[in-house]
């Protein structure tokens, strides 16, 4: 009996663990911090992501096409693989 | 009972360890593929320009069948663009392995700029 109660203890602290974790696992009320309160929702809203609308690029007669393509030189840096 | 206990706690620490890393993976790559997508629209920009200068007003050519130089350069910029956007929605678990397709996405991205080039000094 003690050794079930132990295996259940030890995989319920686990599901815990991994939710505090892994906070999009939590159900949407459950998220929100204490104290704010929040209408229950009546349809699904869609989320919005910070959407950056792609920057133009336009050039002219008077532009140096050729100065404008040297300028373009696509990279893999080290520095990108480095963690914040 | 204490090695179930091990075995558990292992488990906590591994699985979200594991989630955290591809998620890195997937900053990074969005990051490289941004500043690739700005190249690629500035390749496109000089072929607008340049198709402008020259008074050609076809459309841009997808699926090969290229005759000139301009429709040449035209498809690999348009290959390239093509490349970063399917290299966006790519995930990986390794580093190796996201920085060899990188790797890979800028050769392209340099093919490309090697028939606008082409096509600029002609």
């Amino acid at each position: 009996m003690t050794k079930k109660v132990w295996i259940i203890a030890i995989f319920i602290t686990a599901i815990v663990i991994v939710v505090i974790f892994n906070s999009t696992l939590l159900p949407r009320g459950l998220a929100l911090p204490a104290g704010r309160l929040q209408a229950p929702l009546s349809s699904p809203v869609p989320e919005v992501n910070n959407y950056n609308p792609p920057v133009e690029v336009k050039y002219d007669k008077n532009t140096d096409l050729k100065k404008e393509l040297e300028s373009i030189n696509p990279q893999v840096l080290d520095s990108d693989f480095e963690t914040e | 009972m204490i090695k179930y206990f091990l075995i558990v706690m292992c488990l906590i620490f591994i699985f979200p360890a594991v989630s955290l890393a591809s998620a890195d993976l997937d900053q990074i790559n969005q990051k490289v593929c941004s500043r690739f997508d700005e190249d690629a629209l500035k390749l496109a920009a000089i072929m607008e320009e340049l198709k402008a200068r020259k008074k050609i007003t076809e459309t841009r050519v997808a699926y090969g069948q290229v005759d000139t130089p301009i429709e040449q350069a035209d498809y690999w910029v348009n290959f390239a663009a093509e490349a970063i956007a399917y290299q966006k929605i790519q995930k990986y678990s390794s580093k190796e392995r996201l920085r060899s397709d990188l790797g890979v996405l800028k050769n392209k991205i340099l093919r490309a700029k090697n028939e606008v080039g082409k096509v600029i000094d002609d």
